[in-house]
């Protein structure tokens, strides 16, 4: 209730100043011109404090006096209450007000914003021990908050509201932040949200305490409010901040009140900017894995181009479409040039460059297709490469009004290709996609396929950089614009997406001959073979390396867990290898490698990842194996041993574990035949082995058959050499059985 | 050679030996009878500590064998075992079984070792076995190895676990043999069998145990001709018929 009282009552007093300023047109007196009357808040520390004189400073003060005397004006500071400065704005009473003010749709009806000087976030205070982890985790709770700032707006449950549902939410409002961080010490409230700062600042003056939690998607930018209309202050205001942040008065600012994270960083070092751009080699002739396994296609050429323009090195990272926004978030990737559309959900998340290309969904059908429209594909069979547009297009939901039968089927393959070999075996009756990739497909598919363009649905690609580096963002438009004004983007056009490089295949009227011509197409023609024979020595590399590494790993953790058994109870090292054994062999392999390479490895140096993830599963398999063989040697080798003198290790080493080996060389050889299919999954993390080279040359030339029987039977055949290699050794460890 | 001081071992609550003494002297051929679950083979395995003893203090060679300052496995190259069941090991070969340990404790090179384990082998007539595997030997020319390997670390004495106690009764008197000639040619040695002609042949001393005492000791002669406690009486009439 307060709260709208307050926001009628300031659209009344913004009301009046209008009429009251048809009335008085300039009323401003001549000799006040050169003072201006900035309002505050002084209860939002570094922004705005009391000092130890008893004046209103902080962040905010030393910025609006800089930019005064870069634009040779005065300042007057008032201090006065949060909810008064806007009407005080309105009453001509203030000037201006500085007083860490978010930009808000609201706000912006009564007055006019400057430039953002800050970008904050707003953060959950809680008491150490809180299990609150999120703003939706206040629902119902008590929550303290400064009357009629950012964090009040968030946490009073209303209609504009969709994560503060609970109409029994409390909202206790507070004069001040500190008031409120007050009441949560003393148990009065269970959280106080408040802008990022600040909060640190609290967290920080009652150590050990309090912690916060940030609220990603209330990212705020802080801006200079003047009265609605006053666009001469608003442009003197604008000019100085401009001039400061060129001076560097305002970084030695910011460096001084805030400390250093503010979210703009400048790391300048001598050598070259390696930038890290993340892509999803799937989407022809955008992005696809080039004959040599590596990303290439339009994104590719167009980054490196705005790379050499703009003076920094650009290292591609290939990865599921999905992870790419992630994966900027984390840091792992600088920019993603992936034909990423811009959209208002992706735009809270990154900062889009300027648009390098526009394009047109398609809807990809058989010739003989009935369908004409998006909207013909209600309730149909759609397929779509996941998290793209056409994904979002064909997807029924609340704010698709094209596609509103539930029953629609979508689809979603990892690849585009994918969706389209589905719609060759009738698996789907529509492929909706970029149109580029569409034609490609279509090309390539003479005569069964046919194209119908959406043109509702046009799109711009832009190159995504994390969320506020604008430094990065700067670079890539001003490289970007160089390229376009030199020719080479033209240039490059032509060449991805207009020019026609595919091989032609032969046909023949003999069945056999096709069947040929068709082998020599799918493996020679496209250089199929070298993919493949690349694959194999990578599922071959990883296979041997994680073995090797299962079979220490699984040696050390048998002994650890044997230790149990010669002390007849649970012993330390047993107890660490039984929870790695526990854990290892209850989570799928694929979660494994996942986590192995996007959580530890950040996304880098896929291959040891996955030789290391793969090792570190073999492992715990292997222990197991080795632990029954040594179980299974009788007791009386060990007694016969020490008998002879023989510590416990030299009896394990001379004469248990040369008879164990006997006993697990069947099941270890079991576990290097699982292991060397398993690898298969390494596809997920984006490593090129055989089963992934099957797959790209599915993508390339639509035959499915000949490439992935292709893949079975190379399998199939190391595995039939690895079985005879053991067998071998078997015979010779059974010697000693002879009779 | 060897002294025992009031050794007790228990399993659990079970206490299966009870304030054993006995001192066993150098070149003496000591026999343990006794019925089954008397104590008999923990008696022998807790004197080279294959069985942890609960308390008591065992003296072998002027050295404490359970006195945990002593290295235990330096012990035991002096203080061999034969088992029941051989325990050879079956990967290597019989000539391997005989030169692993010396080579391995460095107590011999090689080729010395070689020469002794052949020398050995030819004295349990098995040298045409040199070369063959644990599991093409029959269970006699197992045990002979077995006893071949232990001297083959020069012991000082060895432990006799029933040796003959998991053979076919034809390759009983193979093993007796050697062990005869060991006794004869003055080896150290603790029998644990069920053998009583070889007690009474063989034995410089025969121990009787019984619920984990040792209920009388004696020359062959006063234990087999005239035993005096009415346990021995009663075991000597079940198994001597």
């Amino acid at each position: 209730m307060k709260k709208r009282t307050a926001r009628v009552l300031a659209m009344c007093l913004a009301c009046l100043v209008v009429l009251g300023g048809m009335f008085f047109p300039v009323s401003k007196p001549a000799e006040a011109a050169d003072v201006i009357a900035v309002g505050t808040n002084a209860e939002f520390p570094p922004f705005e404090y009391m000092n130890n004189d008893g004046e209103p400073d902080g962040f905010d003060m030393a910025v609006i006096k800089a930019i005064g005397e870069a634009e040779g004006f005065e300042v007057k500071i008032v201090n006065m209450e949060f909810k008064s400065l806007v009407a005080s704005l309105a009453t001509g009473s203030l000037d201006a007000v500085i007083a860490g003010m978010t930009v808000t749709p609201d706000r912006q009806q009564s007055v006019d914003f400057s430039d953002s000087y800050y970008t904050a976030k707003q953060c959950i205070v809680i008491p150490a021990d809180s299990d609150i982890k999120s703003l939706a985790d206040l629902n119902g709770k008590k929550i303290g908050v400064q009357e009629g700032t950012t964090g009040d707006l968030l946490s009073t449950p209303g209609e504009d509201n969709d994560v503060i549902t609970d109409p029994k939410t409390q909202v206790q409002r507070f004069k001040k932040g500190t008031d409120a961080v007050v009441s949560l010490n003393n148990g009065g409230v269970d959280a106080v949200v408040i802008d990022k700062n600040p909060a640190e600042t609290f967290v920080a003056n009652n150590n050990g305490k309090l912690k916060l939690v940030e609220d990603e998607t209330s990212t705020e930018e802080y801006a200079i409010a003047v009265g609605k209309g006053n666009t001469e202050l608003l442009g003197k205001i604008n000019s100085g901040l401009k001039k400061i942040r060129e001076n560097g008065t305002f970084d030695k600012l910011v460096a001084e009140y805030i400390g250093g994270d503010t979210g703009a960083k400048a790391p300048e070092t001598g050598e070259k900017q390696v930038v890290h751009v993340g892509t999803n080699a799937e989407f022809p002739p955008f992005e696809y894995m080039n004959d040599n396994g590596e990303p290439d296609g339009f994104d590719m050429a167009v980054i490196k181009a705005i790379g050499e323009a703009s003076g920094f090195e650009v290292e591609i990272t290939n990865m599921e479409f999905k992870s790419l926004v992630a994966s900027l978030a984390t840091g792992s990737l600088d920019a993603v040039i992936a034909g990423m559309t811009v959209t208002p959900d992706r735009q809270q998340t990154v900062d889009f460059s300027d648009s390098y290309y526009t394009a047109t969904q398609c809807i990809v059908v058989k010739n003989d297709s009935t369908i004409k429209s998006l909207a013909d594909l209600n309730g149909k069979k759609i397929g779509v490469q996941e998290g793209t547009t056409g994904d979002l297009l064909s997807t029924p939901g609340e704010d698709n009004d094209v596609i509103t039968d539930p029953k629609t089927e979508v689809q979603r393959f990892k690849k585009g290709t994918d969706a389209v070999v589905a719609l060759n075996n009738g698996g789907v009756d529509a492929v909706v996609i970029d149109k580029n990739p569409a034609e490609n497909f279509v090309a390539n598919n003479k005569g069964k396929l046919k194209m119908i363009e959406d043109d509702t649905s046009t799109e711009e690609y832009a190159i995504a950089v994390r969320k506020g580096d604008t430094e990065l963002l700067g670079k890539i438009n001003e490289g970007l614009q160089t390229i376009r004004d030199n020719g080479t983007f033209d240039k490059l056009v032509a060449q991805y997406i207009e020019g026609k490089t595919e091989t032609e295949k032969q046909t023949s009227e003999n069945p056999f001959k096709n069947f040929l011509y068709n082998v020599k197409y799918v493996f020679v023609d496209t250089n199929g073979y070298q993919l493949m024979l690349k694959g194999l020595g990578v599922t071959i590399g990883i296979s041997i390396c994680a073995g090797i590494l299962g079979i220490i790993l699984g040696f050390i953790l048998a002994l650890m867990k044997l230790s149990e058994t010669r002390r007849k109870r649970k012993t330390i090292p047993s107890r660490i290898a039984g929870v790695y054994i526990d854990v290892i062999r209850g989570t799928p392999a694929v979660v494994q490698l996942l986590i192995m390479f996007m959580v530890i490895f950040r996304s880098r140096y896929a291959v040891i990842a996955a030789i290391l993830s793969f090792g570190i599963n073999s492992g715990a398999y292997v222990a197991e194996n080795i632990r029954a063989g040594i179980l299974a040697v009788d007791v009386g080798q060990m007694e016969g041993g020490r008998s002879l003198g023989f510590t416990y290790g030299e009896t394990m080493r001379y004469i248990i574990l040369p008879q164990a080996i006997k006993n697990v060389i069947p099941a270890l050889g079991n576990e290097m035949i699982t292991l060397v299919k398993e690898t298969s999954i390494v596809g997920y993390v984006a490593i090129i082995d055989l089963t992934k080279a099957g797959d790209f040359i599915v993508s390339r030339t639509y035959q499915t058959f000949l490439p992935l029987i292709a893949v079975a039977i190379i399998y199939y055949i190391v595995v039939k050499i690895l079985t005879k290699i053991l067998a071998v050794v078997e015979r010779r460890l059974r010697q000693s059985d002879n009779r | 050679m060897i002294i025992v001081k009031d050794l007790e071992k228990r399993f659990g609550d079970l206490e299966v030996l009870k304030k054993i003494d006995c001192h066993i002297k150098p070149g003496e051929c000591v026999v343990v009878i006794g019925p089954s679950g008397s104590g008999k083979s923990t008696f022998l395995r807790c004197l080279n500590r294959l069985e942890e003893p609960t308390s008591g203090e065992i003296i072998f060679d002027g050295k404490s064998v359970t006195d945990r300052s002593h290295d235990i496995n330096k012990i035991r190259q002096k203080l061999s075992m034969v088992f029941q069941h051989f325990n050879l090991f079956n990967h290597l070969t019989v000539m391997q079984n005989l030169t692993l340990a010396p080579v391995k404790q460095k107590l011999m090179t090689e080729q010395e070792a070689e020469k002794r384990a052949m020398e050995l082998l030819t004295r349990v007539g098995l040298a045409e076995k040199a070369n063959s595997y644990p599991a093409q030997l029959s269970g006699g020319q197992k045990q002979r190895v077995a006893i071949a390997r232990s001297l083959a670390m020069n012991p000082k004495a060895i432990l006799f676990d029933e040796p003959t106690s998991a053979l076919d009764p034809e390759m009983v008197g193979e093993v007796l043999d050697v062990m005869k000639a060991l006794a004869k040619d003055g080896m150290t040695m603790v029998v644990v069998t069920h053998e009583m002609g070889f007690a009474r042949d063989v034995a410089d001393r025969v121990l009787f145990m019984s619920d984990g005492y040792i209920v009388e000791e004696g020359t062959p002669e006063q234990i087999f001709e005239n035993p005096q406690q009415e346990r021995t009486k009663s075991f000597l009439g079940a198994v001597m018929r």
